[in-house]
């Protein structure tokens, strides 16, 4: 098979998979206009999901013509899906995220046109931390919330806001890939005698600024975010050092942590004491939780269709109950469907991680990511499920959050970057 | 990389775990999740059943839903409010009663569509159509018989026999259902209790009520009726109460049984036990179903705690108390009705019911319905044409004339007063009958709470009685004839 046969059948692969999420959207579209009165509103969301799928597919064909074929069209489909969801939920936010699709598939495709070296991610490392610390600092200070009340992680005015830890997610993993690649046989030490010394003198700045990050996000009494950090931070740790001690005391130290946040903390408290027993508080504290999982018994396994069920009785269902919403609408054939799309990005994301097994910088920061991707819709699930305590962390795509979908659409980015450039330069130090 | 591989197969457990998680409460837990109190959607899906209709026996609608004041939303309507107390109330927040409770299922559409249908209605959202239920209530004796009460609070039960159908069931204070949500606090709330069905869980003294039964039982045992019994018509005292006669005798010698029955004089019953066993009235007491809960085809039916019987009693004065109704057992209307149902119908006590045939939601055709079980018998014809005669010679020359005065109809009664509770508040009762050559008839029995006068309940009843008699018995073919008061 020639090079542009292969190309031509990935680019006809990721059509015709962006065709089949198209078909699903618009029977959705058409059906929310039909059954919530809302006439047009979703058509023309669809529509506009339409153009920008299709434009940004073309742009995609001209950048990165050999990219992975199913990274977009599940990136896409999880978007459209997430903003018929919140047109349904909570329409005054929906033409809102519908801009930030835009923006975010504007971001996507600006990553997919520079350097596929991907030097500059690695050269500035410290650069990006401290630019996404300092952006988290003048939060600390100058943070407010949309909503008039809560956690004061945003940064904006007049309508547009932005959420600074979301930013931070990926420049960690970067800089931790990064740093980790650099130090990477220090860190591994395979089989060899131990060389305590030397691996402190690696993993200390390592932990110095993961630990500043850790501590700036916990200030902001975003422990969801911090879970998500110290996760992804452990899992690459093990990747790159192949040490299973590391994630043991890295458990170990979550579980400390966890008891000494439940003291510390009020907000954690009460999430903990609802997830261990939320029935006797089923009308009061526990109110979300208990309807989120009625939300699923609700569902049963076909749902009751889009417009036609009950979610909105959860409070702040748009944001970190939408995983609720999609099982009541779509049954447990729609929860299974989203959870397949995140399994095969992550697993996408993984196995790009193994092509660039001799490329440490590159493989871990495809791991990361994934990584990044895999916790944060583990974590927002499992806490809809009631298998952890709520983190307050949004799904990811879905959810409504600008700065969050962002933030997704460059990890795809990354991730399109990552499946076409066949670079070598990888194996030295920059 | 095994450590790539390592952390693909933990991460792919992960969202194994979840996947199976959402299965366990979407499936597996569902159905105890969804039926929690706390499940607004229980209201939502309660809101939209389009629930059955109830008829009375000539298709007049007492019951049926329809769209809401403001248009969004279904609401439960009773253009005749008079009939609550069978048909019962449907409220969303409070709950069901009555026929509604009985008939629920049906009427909510739970009967009828088959598993599949159920499942493509809920799949299409299709709002549940309920079946319907015609009832052998009876409007027009309905309205006689609230009429008839005014009012008193108290309860009135009217049937036809042979076929035990209930054709009025009165219970007041009446409540309306149509704002059963706006006045629940004060109906739960007010002492005279109006969302108790006084007819089938009213539990009252029985008091002179007891008489036809003794008579009855005095009868069938070849007790002589017309002999004089020494202090007959002296008054009784039993727990502090002093029980006379109903009405004055018209002699001063001593009442026969017979006389003591016209005029209701309970000194003649309370010296029944020197010629018949106690035990041989407890027997009475239960052929009469006086000790268990009548049957009415699922309607919630009650009777008061089970007293001692008489043949275990050893002081005179709770004999006494017992044979004048003033003892521990307690009858509710319904029951009361079973004493002249049987006497009505041969001696046998029928088969009540109060509903006549149902409809399911897909059907057009109704499907009548049968009560179960089989008549029990109670007394011998012969005592029934005996004790016949009394409650018509009671009737037309002692405590009931008042009944036959409200009456074209040849009507066959008797009256009684009870006292009850600590204050010795006075319920009069009565219970009575109208016959056709033909065996059919329409029975009656009354009771009426707080009233002084003896002959109150007598005057209720016979103008219900001759309301009902208007439809379901013709002048020509009462028995026995007579020429019009």
């Amino acid at each position: 098979m020639t090079f542009d046969r292969v190309t031509r059948n990935a680019r006809f692969r990721e059509m015709l998979l962006l065709g089949l999420a198209g078909a699903f959207l618009l029977v959705n579209a058409i059906v929310l206009d039909l059954a919530a009165d809302n006439l047009w509103t979703p058509t023309l969301l669809f529509l506009l999901w339409a153009v920008t799928a299709i434009a940004g597919h073309r742009a995609l064909n001209r950048s990165l013509p050999q990219r992975d074929p199913f990274i977009y069209p599940i990136a896409m489909l999880l978007s459209g899906w997430g903003l018929l969801m919140i047109q349904r939920l909570a329409p005054n936010f929906a033409w809102r995220q519908a801009m930030w699709l835009l923006l975010s598939l504007g971001v996507m495709l600006a990553i997919s046109t520079l350097p596929m070296h991907l030097r500059w991610l690695r050269r500035y490392r410290y650069t990006w931390l401290f630019g996404g610390l300092t952006l988290l600092l003048v939060t600390i200070l100058l943070g407010v919330n949309p909503s008039g009340a809560g956690p004061r992680l945003w940064l904006g005015a007049r309508g547009l806001f932005f959420q600074p830890s979301e930013l931070l997610k990926p420049v960690l993993v970067i800089f931790l890939a990064s740093y980790m690649a650099d130090y990477r046989d220090l860190i591994r030490n395979d089989g060899r005698e131990t060389r305590y010394l030397p691996l402190a003198r690696a993993l200390g700045p390592l932990l110095l600024m993961w630990g500043l990050c850790m501590v700036v996000v916990i200030w902001q009494q975003d422990l969801g975010t911090a879970t998500l950090f110290f996760i992804v931070f452990l899992t690459l740790l093990y990747i790159a050092s192949g040490q299973g001690l590391y994630v043991l005391i890295g458990m170990a130290l979550l579980l400390l942590a966890a008891i000494a946040a439940y003291r510390l903390f009020d907000v954690v408290q009460l999430r903990v004491d609802v997830w261990l027993n939320p029935w006797p508080e089923a009308n009061g504290r526990a109110f979300q939780i208990v309807q989120s999982l009625q939300a699923f018994a609700a569902g049963d396994v076909l749902g009751q269709g889009i417009g036609l069920g009950s979610p909105i009785y959860i409070p702040v269902i748009h944001s970190d109950f939408i995983f609720a919403a999609v099982a009541e609408e779509w049954g447990l054939i729609g929860v299974l469907t989203v959870l397949s799309s995140f399994a095969v990005l992550v697993m996408r994301g993984l196995q790009l991680a193994a092509l660039w097994s001799e490329a440490p910088f590159r493989m871990l920061m495809a791991a990361g990511l994934s990584m990044l991707l895999a916790v944060q819709s583990l974590l927002i699930m499992g806490g809809v499920l009631k298998i952890i305590p709520m983190t307050g962390v949004t799904l990811p795509f879905m959810s409504y959050g600008g700065s969050s979908l962002l933030v997704n659409f460059a990890l795809v980015g990354l991730f399109l970057v990552l499946s076409t450039s066949r670079a070598t330069e990888e194996t030295t130090a920059p | 990389m095994k450590e790539l591989r390592r952390v693909a197969l933990a991460t792919l457990s992960a969202f194994l775990l979840i996947a199976l998680t959402a299965a366990y409460w979407s499936v597996i837990a569902a159905e105890g999740l969804l039926q929690r109190e706390d499940n607004p959607r229980l209201v939502e899906a309660e809101a939209i059943i389009h629930r059955g209709r109830v008829y009375d026996r000539q298709g007049i609608l007492l019951a049926t839903t329809t769209v809401n004041y403001d248009g969004i939303g279904l609401r439960r309507l009773y253009p005749h409010p008079e009939v609550a107390p069978a048909v019962g109330y449907y409220s969303a927040q409070f709950g069901v009663s009555g026929i509604e409770a009985t008939y629920d299922a049906l009427l909510r559409g739970d009967e009828g569509p088959t598993l599949f249908e159920k499942w493509l209605r809920d799949l299409l959202h299709e709002p549940p159509v309920g079946g319907d239920v015609r009832l052998t209530l009876d409007l027009q004796v309905q309205r006689a018989a609230v009429q008839a009460l005014g009012d008193y609070a108290g309860a009135i039960v009217v049937a036809t026999i042979p076929d035990g159908a209930i054709r009025a069931m009165v219970s007041a204070p009446i409540f309306n259902p149509n704002v059963l949500d706006e006045d629940w606090h004060h109906l739960i709330q007010a002492p005279d209790a109006p969302l108790l069905n006084r007819v089938t869980q009213g539990v009252y003294q029985p008091g002179g009520l007891l008489e036809t039964v003794l008579l009855g039982t005095a009868i069938a045992h070849r007790m002589d009726t017309e002999a004089p019994i020494p202090g007959g018509a002296m008054p009784v005292q039993v727990n502090g109460l002093t029980l006379d006669c109903g009405q004055p005798l018209p002699t001063e010698n001593d009442p026969s049984l017979h006389e003591a029955y016209i005029h209701a004089c309970p000194g003649a019953f309370t010296q029944i036990t020197t010629d018949i066993r106690p035990a041989v009235i407890d027997q009475a007491f239960w052929r009469f179903g006086l000790l268990t809960p009548p049957d009415l085809l699922g309607l919630n039916t009650d009777i008061g705690d089970s007293p001692l019987p008489l043949a275990f009693l050893r002081d005179d004065e709770a004999i006494r108390a017992a044979l004048a109704g003033q003892g521990a057992l307690t009858v509710t209307p319904l029951q009361a009705l079973e004493i002249v149902a049987a006497i009505a119908n041969g001696g046998n006590a029928p088969l009540y019911h109060l509903v006549e045939a149902t409809r399911l939601p897909t059907a057009s055709e109704w499907q009548p319905v049968q009560p179960v079980g089989m008549p029990r018998a109670v007394l011998t014809r012969q005592t029934t044409e005996q004790l016949q005669t009394q409650m018509r010679s009671a009737a037309v020359e002692g405590i009931a004339a008042d009944a036959q005065a409200q009456s074209i109809y040849p009507i066959l009664g008797h009256a009684a007063t009870a006292y009850s509770g600590p204050e010795a508040t006075p319920l009069q009762w009565f219970i009575g009958m109208i016959r056709a050559s033909d065996g059919s008839a329409v029975i009656i029995a009354v009771v009426v709470e707080g009233a002084d006068s003896p002959t109150l309940a007598a005057q209720i009843g016979g103008q219900t009685l001759d309301a009902a008699a208007r439809i379901y018995i013709s002048q020509e073919t009462a028995v026995p004839q007579i020429t019009a008061p």
